[in-house]
């Protein structure tokens, strides 16, 4: 018997795609930190809290996700001296991508003397997912940043693999306005095959690449490389031009997410914000 | 004189820019057991030209290429192609070269273009891609000889490398060369159609392994 074939899912109208995001100013009181403007589009939202003496801010996507179609714009601007923490609530799931791709543009801004740990969950894409991404840092030469961003491929507990995909991001770290860093993430189509590649994912299912800009960078190398010892998926770090970079690869995203945690701790030497051990 | 004929001096092994000091990596793709024979060498290699260094080279060669005459322009070039290489001993690999490069032929292959580069650009590092396509241009080479030619160059490079740490003997070497052309063609003809938005990699154990050949105990390259 011939049976029909499940009708694809339609692409959702424009009008329900989400466009939004958030944009902070942070500035130094005399009680510390504290954002000095904040502005929520879409549905996208920010909750500031104190922890450990140390403005902490968690992003809150109350749409649950990103679709095909959406943008989703980060600001962030350090008044000089400022000194913050932000992150996600949760990871962050892209969703199949019926026509356009999500795209995702995070603009950091650090003045002299400031701070920021930039510190968000991991993005985990579902089969089909397509994710373009920007993320464009002007600092000065005295601030300092950490910044992380992790990506998984399908749900490991669910048994999902993503065989088709894209991400793309690039970064463009501006310090004193010279471009000392730039990246570009480009993993299309063939998602699982690219991955399976020796000299590309060598059956890797998760990546993460942490940076650290500051002036005290290469001086941490050393500790950097210690902490990594004892990691139990693949792992490197190492420095030059005042910044450190360590990168993560591994078939199992739970123990990449473990390691990268603990590393993430002692590179800021605080405890990483709440969200990310719920 | 055929356009062609300063391609073969400039990517010769003669041409002294120090390129037998680096291996990419591969000198830890081999320590960790990743490439230990021709076939692991030339998927190793396949990957690279796909979504490696190479890929991303041949789109930056391919702009300084077209910005011969355009000092700034190049200087921005030079600043991300800087920038991309993923760790300390990449940057000096490409840096290295291309500072090399320039000054051999500032003075064996003067061209206008080259003296308004270094008059403006100073001091500044010139990684090799942005380089070779800014002398290529300046001597009106066309451009997907030039592609053509620096792919084939890392090739060289590195299977020369592969010898020297004895994963494959010389004439199987030449044989892992010459499959690898038609995907140094393919770059080639993909970067003429390319610009910076088209910029991107997937080689994630490459980069870890460069990173890696800096705490490797014994070591015969620098990078």
């Amino acid at each position: 018997m011939h049976l029909p074939r499940p009708a694809a899912d339609p692409a959702p109208p424009r009008w329900i795609r989400a466009a939004g995001g958030v944009r902070i100013a942070l500035g130094t009181t005399a009680r510390g930190t504290a954002p000095m403007a904040i502005a929520e589009r879409g549905g996208y939202r920010v909750r500031f809290v104190r922890a450990s003496g140390r403005c902490e801010g968690v992003y809150l996507n109350t749409g649950g996700g990103l679709a095909g179609g959406d943008d989703l714009a980060l600001d962030v601007s350090l008044a000089p001296g400022a000194a913050a923490t932000l992150t996600t609530q949760a990871a962050e799931k892209v969703y199949r991508a019926q026509g356009d791709a999500a795209t995702m543009r995070v603009a950091l801004d650090l003045g002299p003397g400031a701070a920021l740990d930039w510190l968000p969950q991991e993005q985990i894409l579902f089969e089909g997912a397509r994710l373009h991404r920007t993320i464009d840092v002007a600092m000065a030469a005295d601030a300092r940043l950490l910044m992380v961003e992790a990506a998984v491929f399908g749900r490991l507990a669910m048994g999902e693999t993503v065989e088709t995909g894209a991400l793309r991001d690039r970064w463009r770290i501006r310090r004193d306005r010279r471009l000392v860093f730039a990246e570009d993430l480009r993993l299309e189509g063939g998602v699982a095959e690219i991955l399976a590649r020796p000299a590309c994912g060598g059956g890797a299912r998760a990546l993460a690449t942490v940076l650290l800009v500051s002036p005290d960078a290469e001086a941490r190398v050393e500790d950097a490389r210690a902490a990594l010892g004892d990691a139990s998926v693949e792992s490197a770090a190492g420095g030059f031009d005042g910044m450190l970079i360590a990168r993560f690869l591994s078939p199992d995203p739970r123990r990449l997410r473990a390691d990268l945690a603990r590393f993430l701790a002692r590179l800021s030497g605080r405890p990483l914000p709440r969200s990310w051990s719920t | 004189m055929s356009l062609s004929l300063p391609l073969l001096i400039w990517t010769s092994p003669a041409f002294p820019v120090g390129a037998f000091a680096y291996s990419h990596g591969l000198e830890w793709a081999q320590e960790a057991g990743d490439v230990c024979d021709a076939e692991s060498l030339e998927a190793w290699l396949r990957d690279l030209y796909a979504h490696g260094a190479p890929r991303n080279d041949a789109i930056l060669c391919a702009e300084a290429r077209r910005a011969a005459d355009d000092p700034a322009r190049l200087a921005e070039l030079a600043e991300l192609a800087v920038a991309l290489a993923p760790s300390a001993e990449r940057r000096l690999e490409t840096i290295t070269q291309g500072n090399a490069f320039l000054s051999v032929c500032a003075a064996s292959w003067p061209c206008a273009a080259l003296d308004a580069y270094r008059t403006g650009a100073g001091e500044a590092d010139t990684p090799l891609p942005v380089a070779f396509g800014l002398v290529a241009g300046g001597h009106a080479i066309p451009l997907r000889e030039t592609l053509e030619a620096l792919g084939l160059g890392f090739a060289q490079n590195l299977v020369s490398a592969a010898v020297r740490l004895g994963i494959l003997g010389q004439t199987r070497a030449q044989a892992v060369v010459a499959s690898l052309l038609p995907a140094i063609r393919a770059r080639a003809e993909a970067a003429e159609g390319e610009g910076l938005d088209d910029l991107g990699a997937a080689a994630f154990r490459a980069d870890l392994g460069a990173l890696l050949h800096e705490t490797q105990y014994t070591r015969l390259f620098r990078s």
